[in-house]
Parts: C-alpha cells; sequence; structure tokens
C-alpha cells in the first residue's frame, strides 16, 4: 500500500525526527519504504532518511508491504502528523 | 639559561616562544590520520576487526546518552540516540563491510571512504541543517577510527598524567581543546613565534618550545625533561640537582604569578598617575571566561577566524550569535572588540575559495576575502549586533589599506544594521567601530578616517612585516624582524600623534603590546588600550605601576633619537631594569 505524508515540523526530517522515524519503521515486519522525487530509500534506515534532507511542508510517499501493513501505516501517519512528539 | 656549576649541555634546542619553566616526562602525541594502512590483513579479520570498533563506539555512545540524559535533558540526549542509531545502521554499516570484501582495504580505509561517500550526500543536501549533519559524521568516523586502533594514537583530550606535550604539529583546534590541565609544557617540531601554537601557548600560560627537529622521535623514551620556555634549551633530567633547578624555577614563575594578585581589580596606572588599559586577546568564549579571571579591563581582539577552522562549511548566523553573545555577556559591561574574520594567506579553510597566488600575505584576504563574499561577511556582522544585547560590542575590520575601505565596511554595517532594524528581536544598542593598523599605508590616512570610524588598533606583527617587507614566518630572515628597528618605532610614534590629532582611540593588540620592553613607549606614545594574552595583564599592571609617566616620555625622546637599533634595545633594557 502507498501512504502520501507531508513534513509539518519546523527544522524538518532532521537526525532526532528521522530516528525516531526509523525506530519506528523497524518496529514493523513489512518492507517500509519512502519516495521522494523518484528516490526510494528504506525508511527503517536513519542514515538513507537524513540523507534525503527533508524540509517542512516537503511531501513524500511511503510504500509499505506485508502483513502489518495497515498497522504500520496509521502508526507513522500519527507519528509524522505529531510532528515526531510521540517517541 | 642553565647556570654553569650545573655543566648541562641542552640535548635539543628550538625557540622559546611561551616563557616559563617546566620539569616531567615527554609525552608524544601521535596523529591517528597519518598511520592508517591501506591495505588490509583480509577479510575475516579486517571485517572482526571492524565489528569490534563498532561495539566499542556504540558502548560509549550508549554511556554517553545516559550521561547526557541525566546531567543536560532529554532532549539534548536525543542527538546521541540518533548517533547510536546511525552506528549501527545498515546503509552505513554494509558499505563498511563491502568495501573491505571488495577492496581488499584495512578496516580504516573502508571507513573512511565509506563515510567520505556519505558525507558527500549530506553536504548536497538542500537543507542546511542536513549539511551540518556532516559533523556528526565525521565525529562518528573519528571514533570508529579510534578505536579500531586505539593504541596507534592518543587522544589530547584525555592525556593521564601531568607530562610535557611533544607532537610535530597541533591545529588551532587541538591546541584549544587538549587536556590542558595535564600539559605542563610544549615542544612542537613545527612553527615560529607568531604559529597558532604558540599563540594559544602564551594565552593558556604554558611554557613552550617550537620549531624542535625531530622531537617527536627524539623524546620517546620515559626519562624526564626539563624545558626552558624563554631560551628554548631542552635538557635532560640527569641528576637531582638538576631536577631541583627546574622545579625551584618553575615555582619561582608560579610565585611570580602571587605576587602580581595584589594589582587584582585595581586600575592600571604610572606611579605618577597615568592610567592605560590593560585588555585581553580570546580565540573562543573559553578564553573570555579565562581572561576574566585574569582580569582584563576589556577584550582588544577577539580572533574570530577559529570558529570558521576545521569544519566543512562556516559557522550559521544562530551559531555565531550564541558565542558571541557568550564573549559579550561574559565580559560586559567592558568592552569587547570583535575582529571581522582575518583568512587568506597563512590560514586555509576548505569552504573558502581563495585562488593560489604567488604572494598570499599580499593578497585576497580578510576583508578583501569579505568583499568577495558579502553573504559570509554580513552573516559574521549581523551575528555580532545581533548578539549586542547589552551595548558593549565593538567592531573591528583587519586589513585596510586606506580609509576609503573603511567606508566600504562602514556602508556595509550600516547597511545590516538597517537589514535587522525589520527584526523584532534585534537589540539595535549602539556599537562602535574600529579598524586595525597592520598596513603602512593607513598610518599615512588616520585624518581621513575622522568620521567614519570612533578606533584604531594596531596589529603589530603585520604592520611590522608589511613595512620591513620581512615575511615574519622565514627563520631565515628573523634577524630583520626586529621590534627594536629604529624605522618601525618611529612610524609607530607617528601612527600614535595622527591618530590623536584625527580624535581617533588608540589600541595595540599585536603581540607587541604585552611585552615589556616596549611598553613604556607604547605609554608615553599615547595609546590609551594595550593588548595582550591575558594571562599577562596583571604582571604588567604590577610593573606600570613602577613607572613614572615623565620618565616614560624622556626614554620616548631618546630612543627616537638614537642612532641604530642596537642602541634603542639597550636604553629599552637599562630603563626596564631600573623600574624593575
Amino acid at each position: 500500500m502507498e501512504v502520501f505524508l507531508k513534513i509539518k515540523n519546523n527544522e524538518g526530517l532532521h537526525a532526532r525526527p528521522a530516528g525516531i522515524l526509523a525506530k519506528k519503521a523497524a518496529e514493523f515486519q513489512s518492507s517500509i519504504q519512502i519516495e521522494v522525487n523518484g528516490q526510494i530509500k528504506s525508511a527503517k534506515s536513519i542514515m538513507a532518511l537524513m540523507g534525503l534532507g527533508l524540509k517542512k511542508d516537503q511531501e513524500f510517499k511511503l510504500i509499505i508491504d506485508g502483513v502489518d501493513a495497515e498497522q504500520a501505516s496509521k502508526s507513522i501517519s500519527d507519528l509524522v502528523e505529531s510532528e515526531f512528539k510521540q517517541a | 639559561m642553565i647556570p654553569n656549576e650545573l655543566s648541562h649541555l641542552p640535548l635539543a634546542q628550538g625557540k622559546g616562544v611561551s616563557r616559563g619553566f617546566a620539569v616531567g616526562k615527554p609525552w608524544v602525541f601521535r596523529n591517528n590520520k597519518h598511520l592508517i594502512a591501506e591495505i588490509g590483513q583480509g577479510l575475516e579479520i579486517e571485517s572482526n576487526r571492524f565489528k569490534t570498533a563498532q561495539s566499542l563506539v556504540l558502548k560509549n555512545i550508549e554511556i554517553l546518552i545516559s550521561k547526557t540524559r541525566t546531567e543536560v535533558g532529554e532532549h539534548e540526549a536525543e542527538i546521541f540516540e540518533a548517533h547510536s542509531m546511525m552506528i549501527q545502521d545498515e546503509e552505513l554499516v554494509n558499505p563498511i563491510l563491502q568495501i573491505i570484501k571488495e577492496e581488499n582495504t584495512s578496516a580504516e580505509m573502508a571507513v573512511e571512504n565509506s563515510f567520505k561517500t556519505q558525507i558527500e550526500i549530506f553536504k548536497s543536501s538542500e537543507s542546511e541543517y542536513m549539511r551540518e549533519r556532516v559533523l556528526d559524521l565525521r565525529d562518528l568516523k573519528n571514533q570508529l577510527i579510534e578505536a579500531l586502533d586505539p593504541s596507534e594514537g592518543n587522544n589530547l583530550q584525555n592525556i593521564p598524567t601531568p607530562v610535557i606535550l611533544v607532537a610535530k604539529d597541533l591545529t588551532p583546534s587541538q591546541t584549544i581543546t587538549m587536556d590542558r590541565k595535564n600539559v605542563l609544557g610544549m615542544i612542537i617540531e613545527k612553527g615560529g613565534e607568531t604559529s597558532h601554537t604558540a599563540i594559544i601557548a602564551r594565552t593558556m600560560g604554558i611554557p613552550a618550545i617550537v620549531g624542535v627537529a625531530n622531537a617527536t622521535k627524539v623524546f620517546l623514551s620515559p626519562e624526564e625533561i626539563g624545558i626552558d620556555g624563554e631560551t628554548g634549551s631542552i635538557y635532560l633530567i640527569q641528576d637531582s640537582k638538576l631536577k631541583d633547578y627546574f622545579e625551584n624555577k618553575s615555582n619561582l614563575h608560579l610565585g611570580e604569578k602571587k605576587k602580581t594578585e595584589a594589582f587584582r581589580g585595581k586600575k592600571t596606572r604610572t606611579a605618577d598617575d597615568h592610567s592605560i588599559q590593560l585588555f585581553g586577546n580570546i580565540g573562543n568564549s573559553a578564553d573570555a571566561i579565562t581572561a576574566t579571571q585574569d582580569d582584563v579591563e576589556g577584550i582588544g581582539l577577539f580572533r574570530t577566524e577559529f570558529l570558521f577552522m576545521e569544519r566543512d562549511q562556516a559557522p550559521t548566523l544562530e551559531e555565531q550569535k550564541k558565542i558571541y553573545q557568550e564573549v559579550l555577556t561574559t565580559l560586559a559591561p567592558k568592552e569587547v572588540i570583535i575582529r571581522t574574520i582575518d583568512i587568506g594567506g597563512d590560514k586555509p579553510i576548505p569552504y573558502i575559495q581563495i585562488a593560489k597566488e604567488e604572494n598570499p600575505f599580499l593578497g585576497v584576504r580578510a576583508f578583501r576575502y569579505c568583499l568577495k563574499d558579502l553573504e559570509l561577511f554580513k552573516t559574521q556582522i549581523k551575528a555580532m549586533l545581533l548578539a549586542n544585547t547589552l551595548g558593549n560590542l565593538s567592531i573591528m575590520i583587519p586589513m585596510i589599506s586606506r580609509a576609503s575601505e573603511a567606508k566600504q565596511a562602514a556602508g556595509i554595517i550600516q547597511e545590516c544594521h538597517e537589514e535587522l532594524k525589520l527584526l523584532k528581536e534585534y537589540p539595535a544598542k549602539p556599537y562602535k567601530l574600529g579598524v586595525m593598523v597592520e598596513i603602512p599605508s593607513l598610518v599615512f590616512e588616520l585624518n581621513e578616517l575622522k568620521g567614519i570610524v570612533s578606533f584604531v588598533s594596531v596589529g603589530t606583527n603585520d604592520l611590522m612585516q608589511y613595512s620591513m617587507a620581512v615575511d615574519r614566518m622565514n627563520p631565515e630572515l628573523q634577524y630583520l624582524y626586529s621590534p627594536y628597528n629604529l624605522g618601525f618605532i618611529r612610524m609607530m610614534n607617528l601612527l600614535a600623534s595622527e591618530a590623536k590629532k584625527a580624535g581617533l582611540d588608540t589600541s595595540i593588540c599585536g603581540e607587541l603590546g604585552g611585552v615589556e620592553d616596549f611598553i613604556p613607549l607604547w605609554i608615553a606614545m599615547g595609546f590609551k588600550k594595550l593588548s595582550m594574552v591575558s594571562c599577562e595583564v596583571m604582571s604588567r599592571r604590577s610593573l606600570i605601576s613602577k613607572f613614572d609617566f615623565k620618565l616614560c616620555q624622556k626614554l620616548l625622546t631618546e630612543v627616537l633619537s638614537a642612532k641604530d637599533e642596537t642602541e634603542v634595545k639597550s636604553k629599552l633594557k637599562t630603563f626596564l631594569m631600573g623600574e624593575k
């Protein structure tokens, strides 16, 4: 499944939020990939997420594939919505 | 010199650049970087070496996380949690293992190469924040390299016992961050009197000798050595007599320091009540604290270029503002003269593009470079103005050769001020503007500075080398690079009187501002402030208290009509002997 999301926090997806996001993604069995401007990277990797350099208001796509895709999608969407406040 | 009855010859000789005596065991600093073997010992060994190093670094980071969490805060600890995730991340680890496998390299080479690629990715990011994370990567890389072979190098920030530090060369950041409480003295293979290491050693009051060839090879044995930071001699401690001699000398040095304590908190004035101010020179915010402890009456030179060195991009406005504010508030209400970036020539910085020049000291440097990179200059000025919440800021522009350049600088600064006025958080407090006098032509255009700047400060090292056409770093020419030079002293006198006529406040922030021999001359010439390494302030205040202003004036008249350098020198020395 594919989910479209947008970065809301002011500093963008810098080290701390990238770490929180990667940690959350790693909790799920499904493969979770992130697509920005045609680049596809693993959302479970902090390095990959940081390397994308996502800024505030930038949109991105998650491609989630696996048994717990549904839960993963909801959980990550909530996290992004909450500006990574819930760790 | 060592008294003759001890009949010892020095083991080695260099140039003493920071006075004082020290005795202790030598400790040779080896920089890891130079020791990396390119070819590995095979896939299995190198992969295991990497994995061991990785888990060691991870363990250290975990300690750091819990320490930060309890001592600083949860939010700050999260950045180290990010480090911990990064170092375990497959995106980072797999390429390293792959390089070891495919290119048969050492683990160190694989780490270096793989991080290089990652750093490029971060650097090319559109987000400024991400570009700054290059520092985190570099930090992790250094930790890994260190962990790969801890025995190969050693850590300047963690020196186990009090030692005499021996090194090939030290970068400014290494000198600043070293574990100073355990550095009794320093011996450096490279460098001259005005190298950064020498300046910093003097700032910290650590005896230091530079230009000692092969020091890192000669002082490998653990036998104690004694160093004399004035003469530059290094002795092997062969008997208790020699050891006593050095210990007494170093205690005496400390004893003198104690005597000057009586002058803490006092104004600086001569016996007949002529006053002058003693300021300190600094290079970062930690120095500002030291300077306060040394009882400076202000900061006469904050060299900002150190903030720009050893990094991949210029510090941001926020980063700079924070540092300037730390310094300004530490010193308030005392004046702090911050000098805008003085780079070029001798101080290359990776992200600052200065084309190769035949003659970098006469080339695109300091303010000349700033005109080519207005954004860098304006960012620095704005950071200073924003940090000026208490109104004790003075801005000083280096490398000005004529009044029109000063006017140009003043215009840009005014522009920054106008632009900032639109911001709510701009304190818009008053500030002073001044220029360095280090190019001889400006000495003859001081009158034209009237109305543009309110003060001038003399950079004596550069004024000397430019006026005598002597490269101050060239050891062959040291005999010409002499401050006792008649022409130079006459130029200083002219400078002081011309500046006074133009109504400009005058100070000296170069090395000579603090040199005992010359202080009577500076006082007589009418300089208002002398800025020096802060650890010398109280002893100079004590010295000045014994001077008589009228006698200083008489000395000046005599020196100005001396027949040559030798006579100048002997007059100054004799005067000082009489006063001491």
